[in-house]
């Protein structure tokens, strides 16, 4: 499979669940947009993935949509006590489906995989955005915020000591 | 007959989600109980009538895969319906999971309809 059509599977994987869990409609982007990435206050959501093939995937969204995803998928303002967990749990779990979707769709549903916890950090943005590459990565605008996805493969692993995961 | 249903998941806000899909479908649900991973499952297991049981699989302490092992070795356990909610695709390991014992899968993302088909599938009954 070209990087390319990952690409774009990547896009479609993107934009899909954000709408079918999250009730956002994210517009495809270009980075060459003029968007001030370093306008805005991020996090970076993180996944590592091993089995037939290892890799990881990676999400930088603004902080303040993760809050709204949080509301959106939840049905209701959350309490502002609960808004940070709530925001970053929202996020692990847009990109906990979207590498689940991912996976099966590039590599089909008999490869097996193994997905770490994800992970989240704060405003690492900026140094990410600065190791992309021009086919490993998915950008779109969600209303006002940016979106930028990661999926960088890495090399076959063994199936030995596998364990049930995600 | 309402039901009492059991969410384990490590994440409150997807424990939340899942509450809240529950209730947006026509099932006769009595009690939600929630626990963060597979020991306090058991736990409430332990101290609560449960008619079924809703596990994700990756949480920290004890694992849905080990929450359903248990389960399954537990004389007054193992008869409870477990359905896996996930987000992993693969089919391989999905039948693995119906190997050890678990009743369906529900891959994420879900909706209120496909879980509510789901859950009326594995408790034999059509809600009215």
């Amino acid at each position: 499979m070209s990087e390319q059509l990952i690409k774009d599977i990547l896009g479609e994987t993107v934009a899909e669940v954000l709408e079918q869990t999250a009730f956002v409609f994210p517009e495809p982007a270009d980075m060459t947009d003029g968007v001030a990435l370093e306008d805005y206050e991020m996090i970076t959501v993180k996944i590592v993935f091993s089995g037939d093939t290892a890799g990881f995937i990676m999400m930088l969204l603004p902080t303040e949509f993760c809050g709204e995803l949080a509301a959106n998928l939840l049905g209701e303002d959350v309490d502002e006590a609960d808004a940070v967990e709530a925001g970053y749990d929202s996020a692990k779990e847009m990109l906990n489906i979207i590498a689940g979707q991912m996976l099966t769709r590039v590599y089909g549903d008999k490869a097996v995989f193994n997905l770490s916890a994800p992970t989240v950090e704060k405003n690492e943005h900026q140094e990410v955005i600065r190791t992309l590459t021009g086919d490993n990565y998915s950008f779109c605008m969600v209303d006002d915020y940016p979106v930028i996805t990661i999926f960088t493969l890495g090399e076959k692993v063994s199936h030995e000591h596998q364990s049930i995961g995600s | 007959m309402a039901y009492n249903v059991l969410i384990v998941d490590d994440s409150k806000t997807i424990r939340a989600i899942i509450v809240k899909t529950l209730k947006l479908t026509e099932l006769d649900i009595n009690d939600i109980y929630e626990a963060g991973n597979g020991r306090e499952a058991l736990d409430c297991l332990q101290d609560k009538w449960i008619d079924l049981v809703l596990t994700d699989l990756n949480m920290p302490v004890m694992t849905g895969l080990e929450l359903i092992s248990s389960m399954a070795e537990d004389g007054l356990l193992k008869d409870i319906p477990v359905i896996v909610i996930s987000t992993d695709g693969s089919a391989t390991r999905i039948e693995k999971l119906k190997e050890k014992g678990i009743r369906e899968y529900i891959r994420k993302p879900f909706t209120p309809e496909s879980i509510g088909e789901v859950i009326d599938r594995v408790l034999g009954v059509k809600n009215e």
